[in-house]
C-alpha cells in the first residue's frame, strides 16, 4: 500500500492560511492514516496555489516534534504540481 | 587625631569603592543596551528604510483581484526568520512580532482569493497599511527601549 495522503478542500480554496486550520487539516486527515515509520507522501491538491506560513507551521508542528524538521523532505515528501508551494512550504517550516 | 585619620582613609576607600562599582556597572548597562542597539540596526534596517516600502509598491488591483503580493509576503516571512535571535533572548517581543507579521500574511493570502471592488479595493489598502504601521510600531518601539 502506497503510505500516501492526498488532502482535500473545499473547490473553492485557493489559499491556505492560518495555523489552527492548518494543525486541522493535519488531524484530520493525516494524523494516523499514514506509517511514519516508512516514507509518507503528503499530496496538495492542483487547486492550491499558496499556503501561508502559519498554515504551513500548524500542519507540520506535530510531524516537526515527533520526526524532526529534517524528516521533512526526506521521511515526508511534499507532492504537488505547484514548485513554488513546496518551496514556501520548505522554507516556512519554522 | 591619627583614629580620625585612619576613619577618613578608611571612608575614602569605600567611597573610592563604591564608586567604581556604580561606574562599572553603568558602563556594562550603556555596553549591553548599546549591543542591543546594534542587533535592531543589523537586523531590522534594510527592511524597515527600503524592502517593506518597495514590496509595499506592488500591490495592485486588477480585475478587482489583489496581485503583487510575492515580494511583501516574502519580506514579512524574511523579516520573521531573521528575528529568531529574540526568540532565545526576548521571546515576548518575538512572539509578539511573529503574531503581527504572520497575522498580515494571512490577510494578504486570503484576500487575494476574493474580489473587491471600488471602495473595498481601499479598505484592503488601508488594512494593510494600518497593519504594516503595527510592526513598525512594535520594532521602533522595542528599539527605543534598547537605546
Amino acid at each position: 500500500m502506497e503510505n500516501r495522503v492526498k488532502l482535500t478542500f473545499d473547490k473553492t480554496v485557493t489559499r491556505l492560511a492560518g495555523y489552527s486550520y492548518g494543525e486541522q487539516i493535519y488531524l484530520n486527515q493525516v494524523k494516523n492514516k499514514v506509517d511514519f515509520n516508512n516514507k509518507v507522501y503528503i499530496e496538495f491538491p492542483d487547486q492550491i496555489v499558496k499556503a501561508a506560513s502559519s498554515f504551513v507551521q500548524g500542519f507540520f508542528n506535530e510531524m516537526i516534534n515527533e520526526h524532526g524538521l529534517s524528516s521533512i523532505g526526506t521521511k515526508i515528501e511534499i507532492v504537488s504540481d505547484n514548485p513554488d508551494l513546496i518551496e514556501s512550504i520548505c522554507t516556512n517550516l519554522v | 587625631m591619627e583614629k580620625i585619620s585612619l576613619l577618613l582613609s578608611i571612608l575614602a576607600l569605600i567611597i573610592s569603592v563604591a564608586v567604581a562599582y556604580y561606574q562599572n556597572r553603568k558602563e556594562n548597562e550603556r555596553n549591553k543596551t548599546n549591543l542591543w542597539a546594534d542587533y535592531f540596526n543589523t537586523i531590522y534596517k534594510e527592511h524597515l528604510i527600503y524592502k517593506i516600502p518597495e514590496s509595499r509598491n506592488y500591490l495592485q488591483f486588477v480585475d478587482n483581484k489583489l496581485i503583487g503580493t510575492e515580494k511583501l509576503i516574502f519580506e514579512l516571512n524574511q523579516i520573521r526568520k531573521d528575528s529568531v535571535f529574540f526568540r532565545y533572548n526576548n521571546n515576548s517581543y518575538y512572539v509578539k512580532l511573529k503574531t503581527l507579521l504572520q497575522n498580515l500574511e494571512d490577510y494578504i493570502v486570503k484576500t487575494e482569493e476574493k474580489a473587491f471592488e471600488g471602495g473595498e479595493q481601499t479598505d484592503v489598502m488601508n488594512r494593510i497599511e494600518l497593519e504594516l504601521d503595527g510592526i513598525y510600531d512594535l520594532i521602533s518601539t522595542a528599539y527605543v527601549g534598547a537605546n
